[in-house]
């Protein structure tokens, strides 16, 4: 992981306590005088983010659950493998983007329960540039 | 054009880009809401008037400041929306971010609209000023996923003529050469900054198009004592550049007006219970207002019944004033003119209009100002006192039913620089 510092930037700042492996006990004391600037750790581009939440188990296996939050930056500039956004007869969706052996994209779930989609229209409004939920009730 | 002014231009030729929103508000909030697209949307349910609309509706015949119920006639289909000033700012502040990012020079003219002097930028290899200022246009509607008219010429008055040339979306680009075919049919009164009476003058001296303006000579522009704004519009016309543009980033430019409303569920005829939601809305209304350094100098003020029926007064006060308390005293004179005690209320709102920057606020000569003064001080305490300890530490005993049964602290919007606002735009289905 790395961190971009910046002592000028607005948002709020974490603190950055190392890391931890789940599962196994670890001294988290590296590190220990950084922090985290959520905004910036969260958003790339902050004129071009938008938010979605996720309805829906598809992209499970990427880690975005139903009922998580993404960023997403509106672009044309994605390419194969990239999370992106799609806006699809049915609204907003999200899939990696793939390509066929014959160079047709389609969109890919992260859940081996769905099938590939060839959009017939719509088109990719943006990338995914980052998740999060919360647990506090 | 004869005139050998314009043959004989000293300097080198500026490059002065305006950028205009298309149907801004209503093309923001089919940003944030793609269902909209495409759709006949309109802003300003809350005031009772169209205060923009999207081309579908445009094409349907709505104008600006239809009133509902006629907009109702022309287009049943139509979607109406309270005015969402906030967003509006959002996207406003993100367009002039990202045209900063091809160059320093930017005006922020008002909130659908900015100047850019491109003059000095670095150009990528073999790449001309035209094909710079496209790429800026295309990089905004691809990040704000907007439309915007985009004029490029030598001077502010020109680009502003270039960029209304073509709507929605357009591109032109108005050369020294061209100038002529571009103003030749170009009313008098249609152009920026010339207003009603001045063009009534004008015409009464034959001018009926700008081209009819920009050919007079210094001779004739003496004789008829043509003050300087005017004359600065005609020598744009005539491919100088004049107006400077005002790069210095200013609070209020951004905010026409400034309205809060909030909606309670289920709908009440608490007389107390719903002033006091007004009052709230008030001292939300004035926290901003005072943020941006500005003050009002007339309010509207307005209920609107479970039936949606709008009931509203506008007030134009003696003296301008961003105080909760002295907007509170009004409104409680007018209140009784839109309360019924027997009708169910569901919104209460306000809109702080005729802003003007602070310093600007002229003094009166009967002491009123200092009544009003003393109390601005305290309200700038209770800024602070709110700044360090979270908002609505203090607030006014009014407000205090309102607060007491509200989410207002989710759906505060904070100031504006200091925290990032990112638009939600719905649900992505993953299903």
């Amino acid at each position: 992981m790395h961190f971009k510092k910046n002592k000028n930037a607005s948002g709020i700042q974490i603190p950055f306590l190392g890391y931890i492996r789940a599962g196994f006990a670890s001294p988290g004391e590296e590190e220990l005088s950084e922090t985290i600037n959520l905004e910036q750790y969260l958003i790339q581009d902050k004129d071009s983010s938008y938010l979605l939440r996720v309805q829906g188990d598809s992209m499970q296996d990427a880690g975005i659950l139903d009922g998580d939050y993404v960023v997403f930056q509106r672009t044309t500039d994605c390419k194969t493998g990239d999370i992106v956004v799609a806006l699809i007869e049915d609204g907003y969706t999200l899939k990696y983007l793939q390509k066929t052996s014959d160079g047709r994209l389609y969109l890919e779930a992260a859940n081996d329960l769905y099938e590939p989609i060839f959009p017939r229209d719509g088109q990719i409004v943006g990338v995914v540039v980052s998740t999060f939920r919360t647990y506090h009730k | 054009m004869n005139s050998p002014r314009l043959s004989s231009i000293p300097h080198k030729s500026r490059y002065i880009l305006h950028i205009d929103g298309d149907a801004f508000f209503a093309s923001v909030e089919q940003a944030k809401n793609h269902k909209l697209k495409g759709k006949p949307v309109i802003t300003g349910l809350e005031r009772g008037i169209a205060a923009a609309f999207s081309y579908e509706a445009k094409a349907k015949g709505v104008t600006r400041g239809m009133r509902i119920g006629e907009i109702k006639k022309v287009c049943p289909e139509a979607i109406l929306l309270d005015s969402d000033y906030e967003m509006y700012c959002i996207f406003a502040r993100r367009m002039y971010n990202i045209v900063r990012r091809y160059t320093p020079h930017v005006e922020e003219y008002s909130i659908d609209e900015c100047f850019a002097d491109i003059t000095d930028v670095t150009l990528p290899h073999g790449m001309t000023h035209a094909e710079y200022a496209f790429n800026i246009k295309k990089d905004l509607e691809m990040k704000l996923g907007i439309t915007f008219g985009v004029g490029l010429a030598p001077n502010k008055v020109l680009a502003k003529v270039a960029s209304k040339h073509k709507k929605p979306a357009g591109f032109t680009v108005i050369k020294k050469e061209d100038i002529v075919s571009f103003i030749k049919q170009l009313p008098i009164h249609k152009v920026w900054g010339i207003g009603g009476a001045m063009s009534m003058y004008l015409r009464q001296r034959g001018i009926e198009t700008a081209y009819d303006f920009a050919i007079k000579d210094d001779a004739w522009m003496r004789v008829n004592q043509i003050a300087k704004p005017y004359k600065e519009i005609w020598l744009e016309f005539q491919g100088y550049f004049v107006k400077e543009l005002s790069t210095a980033a200013s609070p209020a430019s951004d905010i026409g007006s400034i309205m809060k409303s909030r909606t309670f569920t289920p709908a009440t005829s608490d007389r107390q219970f719903i002033f006091s939601q007004l009052s709230k809305n008030i001292e939300m209304a004035c926290e901003k207002a005072r943020f941006h350094g500005v003050s009002s100098r007339a309010i509207t003020f307005y209920l609107k019944t479970s039936e949606f029926r709008y009931r509203s007064v506008e007030i134009n006060l003696p003296l301008a004033t961003s105080s909760p308390n002295e907007l509170l005293k009004v409104v409680r004179q007018y209140f009784d003119q839109v309360y019924n005690a027997r009708t169910l209320y569901r919104t209460s709102g306000i809109t702080l209009r005729s802003l003007i920057e602070e310093e600007a606020v002229t003094r009166d000569l009967f002491g009123q100002s200092e009544i009003a003064e003393s109390s601005d001080k305290v309200f700038s305490v209770v800024d602070d006192l709110n700044k360090t300890f979270g908002s609505h530490t203090v607030f006014l005993g009014s407000s205090m039913s309102a607060l007491q049964k509200s989410d207002y602290e989710s759906k505060h919007v904070g100031f504006r620089e200091r925290r990032i606002n990112i638009p939600f735009v719905g649900i992505a289905l993953c299903m």
